[in-house]
């Protein structure tokens, strides 16, 4: 689960996980200097990315997590992390700010992980057409955008759903290949 | 910067028993660096690291061991749990799952109160995510204490077998598929 800043992604990791989502951290060094303005606290060498992260039982033997990114680009070390072995991503976006969701599908893109673009419809009111959100982030025509409420586990359990099939549509694009 | 005080580190990978805070594999530590793991390409901050603020040991050299911390939030830094290591010999998912093994039941070989602690949570199956989020501990730390613990029998890593290459295979995506349209 990508997206900006309070965009909505714990919320959605929490709608369908069937535990409270957990924050798991890890520890940042050197590579914040030059990003963080360390003036104000010289002695501040390390930073930690907490990412929140929900589970789901599909099956006695299959789990099925979800991990909300950590937003901020400088933290995309984690980003690597998740993306190995992921079935794919979601790209939350607010029609009120879609430029936060550019960096998340570049990186997508570049890893050529499956994603989809999921629409939170804050307090249910739908901003911009879904075909404009399409040209306005410039994704491929097979990249599913759909509209969600990130509250809601039904819809939530869609979007999932929409994910794993367009997958699984990428993987036999793939072989045909 | 003295290159003669590590001129012949002994080799940590070799030593016994893990999580001794020996500090004769910290010249690993320092140019693998904590959290190159986390960084991805290793070549993009290697620069920044030889300026960096982790040219000081985990452990300061000739300090007995620290007593073993089990609050978190604590003063001791992170790496300090893994003896300044940032790697293990396995290469653990951030959702790799994770069970308690029939000798990590007795405990009696989990002598650190982070193995203890570990075992405890592992009786049900958890992912490496979910033990770093219990513990409160950075995710590379739990990924060393875990790995040690797999080498040592302590707990079992269930591989899903079901990747291909980076991605799932499509078996394992249709059974992802029917189990998410059962919820």
């Amino acid at each position: 689960m990508a997206g900006g800043f309070g965009v909505g992604k714990t919320t959605l990791v929490g709608s369908v996980s069937e535990i409270v989502p957990l924050t798991t951290e890890a520890v940042m060094t050197d590579a914040s200097i030059g990003h963080d303005d360390l003036s104000a606290t010289p002695n501040k060498t390390t930073t930690t990315v907490a990412m929140d992260f929900g589970r789901l039982s599909l099956d006695s033997d299959l789990i099925l997590y979800l991990f909300g990114t950590p937003g901020q680009h400088r933290f995309w070390f984690m980003w690597d992390d998740l993306v190995r072995g992921a079935i794919g991503a979601v790209v939350l976006v607010d029609t009120r700010r879609l430029a936060d969701a550019f960096a998340a599908i570049d990186f997508f893109d570049d890893r050529r992980l499956p994603y989809i673009v999921a629409i939170n419809r804050f307090e249910g009111v739908l901003h911009h057409r879904v075909n404009d959100v399409r040209e306005a982030l410039t994704i491929d025509q097979s990249v599913p955008v759909v509209t969600c409420d990130a509250r809601n586990r039904e819809s939530t359990k869609q979007i999932l759903i929409t994910l794993v099939e367009h997958a699984m549509r990428q993987q036999r694009t793939a072989v045909r290949v | 910067m003295a290159d003669g005080e590590f001129y012949e580190p002994a080799d940590h990978a070799g030593s016994d028993i893990p999580n001794r805070f020996d500090i004769s594999g910290y010249r690993n530590g320092l140019f693998g660096g904590p959290g190159a793991d986390l960084f991805g390409e290793p070549g993009l901050v290697a620069s920044d690291r030889a300026s960096s603020a982790w040219q000081r040991p985990a452990v300061p050299p000739q300090q007995p061991p620290p007593d073993p911390v089990t609050e978190t939030g604590s003063l001791v830094r992170p790496y300090t749990r893994t003896g300044g290591r940032t790697r293990s010999d396995y290469d653990l998912a951030i959702e790799a799952l994770v069970s308690t093994s029939d000798r990590g039941w007795e405990m009696e070989e989990a002598l650190l109160p982070e193995h203890r602690s570990i075992c405890e949570l592992c009786m049900d199956t958890r992912s490496v995510a979910e033990v770093a989020a219990h513990l409160r501990l950075p995710l590379g730390v739990v990924r060393v204490l875990i790995g040690d613990m797999a080498g040592m029998g302590l707990v079992v890593i269930h591989s899903s077998g079901m990747v291909v290459g980076d991605r799932p295979s499509m078996d394992f995506l249709e059974r992802v598929l029917s189990g998410l349209r059962r919820l």
